[in-house]
């Protein structure tokens, strides 16, 4: 009796298992499997195991375009914690109708399309656009700067749109702050920036951290931004992977290169939990 | 505190401000005579007129709304299912194999694009709407998972058992308490995921087909190549959307208050 | 008259942790017996098999003589009134009180004429509408029994229904359950810590220890002949006195003390306190450690350190087992 009782309730899980081996572990394997296979000479593969892929990545050209990438995802995630961690910070410290209100602003542009705000971004950069004609009314520039395709606008367009979820993350934990523990401290001797130093930073850490992991992450993957405000100018590992896909055909190196990107990505979550303690990423839902 | 200042509020409204002037400047230009975005040549509604006569545009915002329809559906069914049953049911692997489930949130969005273009065509299925729904039921599952799995962790078991104790079978149990009791969890999962679906652009490069373009797909041609102020309306559209579908979310959210209890017995 | 219900033998464990040690009752139909222990004794483990929320490691439950230990908690026709008393929060006071004849398929007009006239029981005349978030404790308390009891059960089984209110509201509602009971005639099997409110409405109390039940008896039986230390310290606070080789309890206010007289024991007074309207005197004694003698009043002529000789009167003193 007490059998066919913990049958039936586990076939609610057979979707979501079924689902998860076939799409999820399924294509995961599949890409280990081709990042180790020989490119044919025309289209698609030969099943010769090699590691020339993996080889090929350290290949100057493309070590430059993981260590550009690294540069790009670095510089956005410390302007995204250097304007997001107050911003959560602040947020969190508002009174209660106040924050209700600051959410409901900022969920606005976090669900208005992704495109729609880079658009934005394209009039405001543009040679002769929004941007330039301020500066130039202003008298601070003579000629238009053409911003548009440039490294700033990518970093730019990066931080825009990363942005709120360092906001979410830091507010997340700042928001279950015990303020009396900063008073405690400061009644103790501390200096106000000590006490900062030692309490609040040291208890909004994990949302700090998970907030630097949702923004580098995706940051490396992000080419539609790096395309749009960057031209060709700037090339991330996601461009390189969606070039090698699907211009290049060059199926097993495009492989090799998004295991590398997961190992990092996987490596970096790891190093997350280890130092915060905490299991899932905050403010991730 | 004695020295009250507004400088963090100086800072939040300037930051908050900063978010929205790209949205605006795509609205007001919407409306701008003028083909060139940097004049300003009068207000105009013609680009709204262009906009509905352009039938392939129509024809991706279809695809769009299909495709997050039956994914966020698709991801409904299978989120809730697994979350519940999770609750219920003790096993090994059951930790790794949800893990992997909510794998599709966890990695960068272009791994995940890649690894299903390479699998579905070593699988032999061809791109489509079907792969693309594949595809975005694989990162709308995770959204309605988690949320449905943290309200069933914080509602009262012995509601259930209730049920059971007052005569319901355990499918009855399901449907009159603990369904009812989750919907709200369901239905912003949904919302989060056909937003997600509705805005992906990297995941749907990869798995789209000949006939199945959508939306965003649409509009990130248009923008890599060159841009009309068409685009200026649909978004603008988009953005009306966006709001009234962020005032839903908020009325889902939104807990029935009770009325002060009566404290006489 | 035949057993309305019966365990035999009852065990379980929890992940390698008995709970329930082999435990036997036989209730009657009508009665009111209160499982009484201390939290982890394993009465709401107990109430949850008979419920058929949890099936045993091994023994039977019978419900009028059928075998039910595996049978769905659907299909048993007991109820339980759950500690937090577990409404429905999306349903109305109504729809609460009538879900077991929902399901059971009567018709909407009976049901709500049923509902009302639950409602009249419980004093709730009017509240149909309302949500449980609005009802204070009391009322949902009221709810609770009114959905367990509108279709009738067998057995009703309450888990520490009033641990959630007030002392006075408590009171009020022991008496209250007693007179439903009364009226109802349905089989009550109640749990709770609190001896005083086991006393005052039980037909008889089972004193549950460890998984296993000390004593069974009437409520007389269990405060006047403990057969246990356990059970005169749990329901009487007595004290027990190791004497002559013989295990005795005797209780507090039968405790007489002389100063500087003579007695069964001698001893020095430690402290007095007033509570629960009673002077409450410590004695250390040399032979049996620390005792503890009640008066009425809030003042004694006994002072901290006078000694004090120990009598008490023939047959105060029960012979139990330590």
């Amino acid at each position: 009796m007490k059998r066919a009782k913990f049958k039936k309730e586990a076939l609610m899980l057979l979707p979501l298992y079924l689902f998860t081996l076939v799409f999820i572990v399924g294509p995961l394997v599949y890409m280990v499997i081709l990042s180790f296979l020989q490119r044919a000479e025309t289209w698609g593969v030969t099943s010769e195991f090699t590691l020339k892929n993996y080889l090929d990545i350290l290949e100057p050209v493309y070590l430059q375009t993981f260590a550009e990438s690294f540069k790009l995802a670095i510089i956005s995630t410390v302007l995204i914690m250097l304007i997001g961690y107050p911003f959560g910070y602040f947020m969190a410290k508002l009174t209660a109708k106040w924050k209700k209100r600051t959410m409901m602003l900022l969920m606005i542009p976090f669900w208005t399309s992704s495109l729609i705000r880079l658009y934005g971004w394209i009039i405001i950069f543009r040679a002769n656009g929004v941007f330039d004609k301020m500066l130039m009314g202003l008298g601070i520039t003579d000629a238009p700067l053409k911003l548009l395709y440039t490294y700033p606008a990518v970093v730019v367009g990066m931080v825009y749109a990363l942005l709120p979820f360092m906001i979410f993350s830091v507010y997340s934990s700042a928001e279950k702050l015990d303020w009396s523990l900063i008073e405690a401290a400061r009644d103790l001797g501390a200096s106000r920036i000590r006490a900062f130093l030692t309490v609040t930073l040291k208890l909004t850490l994990p949302g700090l951290l998970s907030g630097v992991i949702l923004s580098f992450i995706p940051s490396m993957g992000l080419f539609f931004i790096a395309d749009i405000l960057g031209g060709n100018k700037v090339v991330l590992v996601g461009s390189l992977i969606q070039n090698q896909l699907m211009k290049a055909h060059n199926w097993p190196f495009a492989a090799a290169l998004a295991v590398i990107l997961t190992i990092l990505t996987s490596v970096m979550i790891a190093l997350y939990r280890k130092l915060s303690g905490v299991k899932d990423l905050e403010g991730i839902v | 505190m004695k020295n009250k200042t507004y400088l963090p509020n100086i800072y939040l409204g300037v930051i908050l401000l900063l978010m929205y002037v790209p949205i605006v400047l795509v609205i007001l230009y919407s409306f701008n005579e003028s083909k060139i975005s940097s004049v300003w040549d009068g207000f105009s509604l013609k680009w709204y007129e262009e906009l509905f006569r352009d039938r392939s545009l129509f024809e991706s915002l279809r695809n769009s709304i299909i495709l997050g329809v039956a994914s966020s559906c698709a991801a409904a069914v299978i989120g809730t299912l697994g979350a519940v049953g999770s609750s219920k049911v003790q096993m090994r692997g059951k930790g790794v194999m949800e893990y992997i489930s909510t794998l599709p949130i966890m990695i960068p969005e272009i791994i995940l694009g890649m690894v299903f273009m390479v699998f579905f065509s070593l699988i032999g299925l061809p791109f489509g709407m079907m792969t693309l729904i594949i595809a975005h039921t694989a990162f709308c599952i995770p959204y309605v998972f988690m949320l449905v799995k943290a309200r069933l962790v914080g509602l009262d078991k012995s509601l259930e058992e209730a049920a059971l104790d007052l005569g319901a079978s355990k499918i009855r149990a399901f449907f009159d308490i603990v369904l009812p009791l989750i919907a709200p969890a369901i239905a912003s999962g949904m919302l989060l995921a056909f937003a997600m679906s509705f805005d992906d652009v990297i995941i749907s490069v990869f798995v789209t087909g000949v006939d199945s373009n959508t939306l965003p797909l649409k509009i990130y041609s248009q923008l890599k190549t060159g841009v009309t102020p068409k685009i200026n309306a649909l978004c603008t559209l988009m953005f009306v959307a966006t709001i009234l579908l962020c005032g839903l979310s908020i009325l889902l959210g939104r807990e029935k208050k009770p009325k002060k209890p009566a404290e006489n017995v | 008259m035949d057993e309305i219900l019966e365990l035999r033998g009852i065990r379980k464990a929890f992940g390698g942790t008995p709970v329930l040690n082999g435990i036997d009752l036989t209730v009657q139909p009508g009665e009111f017996i209160t499982l009484l222990g201390s939290s982890g004794c394993g009465k709401t483990t107990t109430l949850r098999i008979i419920s058929g929320l949890e099936t045993p490691d091994s023994g039977t439950v019978l419900l009028e003589g059928a075998d039910v230990t595996h049978a769905e908690p659907n299909k048993r026709g007991v109820h339980t009134v759950f500690q937090n008393y577990a409404l429905f929060p999306h349903m109305t006071v109504e729809a609460n009180i009538g879900y077991s004849l929902k399901i059971r398929g009567v018709k909407k007009p009976e049901i709500k004429s049923r509902v009302r006239e639950m409602l009249e029981l419980v004093q709730l005349e009017g509240f149909e509408a309302r949500m449980p978030g609005e009802l204070s404790g009391g009322q949902r308390q009221r709810v609770a029994i009114a959905r367990s009891v509108i279709d009738s059960p067998k057995v009703l089984l309450l888990d520490e229904p009033l641990g959630a209110l007030d002392l006075q509201l408590r009171r009020m509602m022991q008496v209250e359950l007693k007179r439903l009971q009364k009226k109802l005639g349905i089989t009550f099997i109640y749990i709770t810590h609190d001896q005083e409110e086991a006393i005052n409405m039980s037909d008889r109390i089972a004193v549950m220890r460890d998984g296993l039940f000390e004593q069974i008896g009437t409520p007389n039986e269990i405060y006047d002949h403990p057969k246990t230390a356990f059970v005169a310290r749990f329901v009487g606070s007595a004290n027990i006195l190791h004497l002559g080789g013989k295990c005795l309890a005797v209780r507090s206010e039968a405790l007489d003390l002389k100063r500087g007289g003579e007695g069964y024991l001698t001893g020095v007074v430690r402290e007095k306190t007033f509570a629960g309207g009673m002077l409450r005197i410590t004695v250390d004694t040399e032979s049996c450690g620390e005792l503890v003698a009640s008066r009425h009043g809030i003042d004694s002529p006994l002072a901290p350190g006078d000694a004090v000789g120990i009598a008490w009167a023939d047959g105060a003193a029960v012979e139990v087992e330590p």
